[in-house]
């Protein structure tokens, strides 16, 4: 357990030097901005300063690089709080509990919960990567496409069954997540799915322009449609007080931090990616923590539950990444190009090869959360003024960063047009009260979780036993599928209790 | 005052509508499966295995909401969805978004988003004439610095930026 | 003599017209399109091409780089070829530019882009997994013709170029594998050290790494010749001391994928000859020839001529084949 400790010394020798600092600090900066604006995002950003690193040495590039996805990181759940509109995929679930507070006039608190939650993921997860770097990726070796699939089961289980409203509006939810997860190039058979003839959709329904549509434009019109009275803004305390006594709140939290910490942790390293790990660890906070039954009113530990797993599995994730070759989310492909253009070859011999690359990379992702947090929390009153503005100026500003956001990511007319779309959807779903996040978390595993299953059935010769063949994929398909049945049984014994 | 709660349109009606559009999607998906192969090959499932069943089970969630708004008439599907005054707001605020994207085809985003900010804020908000001003030039400027010189990610461009000469 | 003279007068007619064509310059920024996603061997293609463009300033307008990877790259083909004429959009691709129309519904032709230049060839091998039974690929063919369609063979994508090598091996010895298709090469890579499948058709940039590790070992590549020798990648072996599987009884004489790029269809001579040149540049320089050597391609340059016969001649093959394994889209 230990053995890592010189490596990892050598590796804070390597990275902590004066340029290096600056690189933290200028990448974490751009990173936040990045984060800020939706659409643009982490992989966009670390994408556009990739060409500047070519000529760097690879340490200092890949310092650069993830500063900016840590600082982007912490930049999406900036929007996610103030204004429902989140920055990232990842940052989804932060708006549950983060814009609700928000509202309430307590989005300093929330800002600063969420940038400590995020630093202690973040933090967690590092330690881990340096205890479990050798045991990880043997592990992550034994998924095959039937693991994959029960992973997937078991984050679908996880939020989906523990979640309230109406059960059949929750079906249709994550039907229509589904559906529009399917449109666009199947993977298994190659074929173009559901397109109807339209060129426009062979390239797929991206999941920022869903999100933009039914979190930041369909809350303005909710916003809208209130009186006039509820359109005057929430002032929400801007002393740097304020930021220091909700930081010295965040042990309160304990069993949430390390619970959400967990899930990161697995999600990161078998990898389900840190958006899934978001929504599992939210879907069970809810189900077992006391506070559960307040999640989504604006309860911090809500907001804890989301932060920490984000960021734990984001830098968990940096471990199959590095030895396996094998990125976890869009910003990790992004930066796996860099690595071969750089001339390093991820693979399991990379820790032996380069110790001063991986060990230095590892030293800065100490050091540059540590930035993270600092600039982060020095931007809260910024950010929190900027509810003072009067809603009559914000809100049509908002509007524009949506669609903006929606052009960017594709730079495509018709995305702004889907926006719009998805906008006038969501504020039926919301209003009527289907659960908007399973259609997310659809988007997001839907079309992976269709794929792992055809392929564990093209290995298995059609087999569905398959699932069950070894004790790994068999124990968590089980769980998983006790998730699904768990609110079937819950409902059966109380009614049992209640005849009595 | 008593524009302000006058009904525009019942729940119940709403609820009906939107279970039956998306009923309608579910059957749209269903017709799109129907494509490629939607049984169990040798190979395990084919292409449109998944679409197929996802396409029934939204069709079928849609129907059972349709009849609980129907048959049971229950305490979620009565009362008002919006009120005449609601829906002018609402109304209000979607009209001008439309039109904004209308425009930004034609006349690109730096135009259209100058001009829907100077209509938003100056006319609906009512902001004095400075600040109308300075939000819907520096908006757009400062936009167009960041996206096309610090992240070089061009957005939309219209006539205006082209007889610029900028691309 | 007046031969020579009326050749001279002709060619110096015909001076003033190159100069034009290689006169023209792009005026505003070029975007080059990436039909790929971020990350990916195209990717890493495009971003090499603009890093050395900037760095020998071989054009005077700055690179937009844009990833438009959706459908198997259709969204970025879609978007360059709707821009009809348009002199400064570029897209990056491979060989499906030609061969995703034949076996889905996208919205070009092949024939309705301009070719540009293909600047490199990627390699193609036989993988397979740790511990694996079986020590050369004649070895494996002979496994394999014993348990017909329980090999288990991974690769990228479906009906794209590693299934359609999978096919060819089948179809040339006589055997009947299983093909697992996967999101990425990277993704078969994984599968293949973690001993899910039993081999894949990897590029040499997207196995390298395991191949380190003793976590996965070529059996030959599908080249007329052996890679040309390097430094060792493990204690005992190099890129040459790979057999071509020609040498190992598999008879196909070679399999390559192109890296190529295109303009969208109608744009001037000048044009062409223009981005044809600088290409040609690129791919004289140091950095260039690095690139090669680091991702284990063969470097070799096609002019737009060159380039569009070979497309041709590779479509009709490509259709033949998929004829016989009844892809084609109708």
């Amino acid at each position: 357990m230990f053995e890592n400790l010189p490596l990892l010394m050598n590796g804070f020798a390597i990275a902590v030097s004066p340029y290096n600092i600056m690189l933290m600090i200028v990448g974490v900066f751009l990173g936040i901005l990045v984060g800020v604006l939706p659409g643009l995002g982490a992989p966009n950003g670390v994408t556009l300063l990739m060409p500047l690193t070519f000529g760097m040495n690879p340490v200092s590039a890949i310092i650069l690089l993830t500063s900016m996805y840590w600082g982007a990181l912490y930049g999406g759940s900036t929007t996610s709080i103030l204004f429902n509109i989140p920055g990232e995929p990842s940052s989804v679930a932060t708006t549950f509990d983060g814009y609700p507070m928000a509202k309430a006039g307590r989005a300093t608190e929330a800002l600063t919960t969420a940038f400590m939650s995020s630093g202690f993921g973040a933090l967690f997860g590092v330690v881990m990567v340096t205890i479990l770097s050798s045991w990880a990726t043997g592990f992550a070796l034994k998924f095959s496409p039937v693991e994959y699939f029960s992973v997937f089961m078991l984050a679908f289980g996880s939020f989906v069954a523990f979640g309230g409203g109406s059960p059949i509006k929750t079906v249709v939810s994550l039907g229509l997540g589904l559906a529009w997860a399917g449109i666009g190039m199947d993977t298994v058979s190659g074929s173009m799915r559901l397109t109807y003839g339209f060129t426009e959709l062979s390239r797929g329904i991206n999941l920022l322009v869903v999100v933009i549509g039914l979190y930041g434009i369909a809350e303005l019109c909710q916003t809208m449609q209130e009186s006039v009275g509820s359109m005057e803004p929430v002032a929400s305390k801007l002393s740097p007080r304020e930021v220091f006594r909700a930081a010295l709140a965040m042990p309160r939290y304990w069993i949430a931090l390390l619970r959400s910490a967990c899930i990161g942790l697995w999600m990161g390293i078998t990898p389900g990616g840190p958006t899934a790990a978001t929504f599992m660890s939210y879907g069970v906070g809810r189900r077992f923590s006391k506070a559960g039954a307040r999640f989504g009113t604006g309860h911090p530990e809500g907001l804890v539950s989301s932060e920490v797993a984000d960021q734990a599995a984001g830098s968990a994730a940096m471990l199959p990444m590095l030895a396996l070759g094998l990125p976890s989310s869009a910003t990790a492909a992004v930066l796996l190009g860099g690595l071969m253009i750089w001339g390093v070859t991820p693979g399991p011999t990379l820790f032996a090869e380069r110790p001063d690359f991986v060990w230095g990379l590892i030293a800065s992702m100490y050091v540059s959360n540590l930035v993270c947090v600092i600039m982060a929390l020095t931007t809260v009153p910024l950010f929190a003024a900027v509810l003072r503005v009067p809603f009559s100026i914000t809100g049509p500003l908002i509007v524009i960063v949506c669609l903006v956001g929606a052009w960017t990511v594709g730079s495509n007319m018709t995305d702004i047009w889907m926006v719009l779309a998805f906008g006038a959807i969501g504020y039926f779903m919301s209003r009527l009260h289907y659960p908007v996040a399973p259609l997310v978390l659809a988007m997001v595993l839907g079309d992976r979780t269709e794929d792992a299953f055809r392929q564990s059935m093209i290995l298995a010769k059609g087999s569905i036993w398959v699932f069950w063949s070894n004790p790994l994929a068999g124990t968590i398909i089980t769980v998983a599928l006790l998730c699904f049945a768990l609110p079937g049984f819950t409902a059966l014994w109380r009614l049992a209790s209640r005849r009595r | 005052m008593e524009q302000e709660t006058r009904p525009f349109v019942s729940r119940f009606s709403v609820e009906a509508a939107f279970a039956l559009f998306t009923a309608l999607f579910g059957a749209v998906i269903i017709y799109g499966a129907l494509e490629f192969n939607v049984g169990w090959g040798d190979i395990g499932p084919e292409a449109g295995y998944f679409p197929f069943r996802v396409g029934i089970l939204i069709t079928l969630a849609s129907l059972v909401n349709l009849a609980c708004v129907v048959f049971r008439h229950s305490a979620p599907a009565a009362g008002v969805f919006l009120t005449q005054e609601q829906m002018r707001r609402v109304v209000a605020f979607a009209i001008p978004v439309v039109v904004l994207v209308g425009v930004t085809a034609v006349l690109g985003l730096y135009v259209a988003m100058a001009l829907y900010l100077l209509f938003m804020v100056g006319l609906v908000g009512r902001h004095r004439i400075r600040v109308t001003i300075a939000v819907a030039i520096s908006t757009p400027v400062i936009l167009f610095v960041l996206f096309e010189y610090v992240f070089l990610t061009p957005l939309l461009k219209g006539p205006l930026e082209r007889w610029l000469g900028w691309y | 003599m007046r031969k020579i003279i009326a050749v001279l007068i002709f060619a110096a007619m015909l001076l003033p017209i190159a100069a034009i064509a290689a006169d023209w310059q792009p005026a505003r920024p070029v975007e080059f399109v990436v039909a790929s996603g971020a990350g990916g061997g195209t990717d890493i293609f495009a971003r090499t091409v603009q890093s050395i463009v900037l760095k020998h300033k071989l054009m005077a307008q700055p690179i937009v780089v844009l990833n438009k990877g959706g459908g198997s790259g259709a969204e970025g083909f879609v978007y360059v070829k709707s821009a009809t004429a348009d002199p400064h959009k570029l897209v990056f691709g491979t060989n499906n530019e030609w061969m995703l129309p034949l076996v889905a519904k996208v919205g070009w032709k092949y024939d309705e882009l301009t070719p540009v230049a293909a600047m490199a060839f990627d390699e193609f091998l036989l993988w397979t997994r740790p511990n694996a039974p079986w020590k050369s690929a004649s070895e494996y063919v002979a496994d394999a013709k014993k348990r017909p369609g329980d090999m288990r063979m991974g690769g990228s994508q479906s009906k794209d170029t590693d299934e359609v090598l999978t096919r060819m091996i089948e179809k040339a010895s006589g055997i009947k594998v299983m093909y697992v298709p996967f999101k990425s090469g990277g993704e078969a890579a994984v599968q293949l050290a973690g001993g899910h499948i039993d081999s894949n058709t990897n590029n040499p940039a997207e196995n390298i790494g395991q191949w380190k590790g003793g976590q996965g070992t070529p059996l030959c590549v599908f080249s007329k010749t052996r890679l040309p020798a390097g430094p060792k990648v493990t204690a005992t072996m190099g890129w040459s001391d790979i057999p071509t599987c020609k040498e190992q009884g598999i008879p196909i004489e070679e399999y390559k994928m192109p890296r190529d790029v295109f303009l969208p269809g109608g744009v001037a001579e000048g044009v062409l000859a223009f981005y044809a040149q600088m290409f040609k540049k690129v791919s004289e320089t140091p950095e260039w020839a690095e690139y090669i050597a680091k991702t284990s391609q063969s470097s070799q340059y096609m002019a737009p001529a060159d380039l569009k016969a070979f497309i041709k001649a590779d479509e009709e093959r490509g259709r033949k084949l998929f004829e016989e394994q009844g892809w084609l889209v109708k």
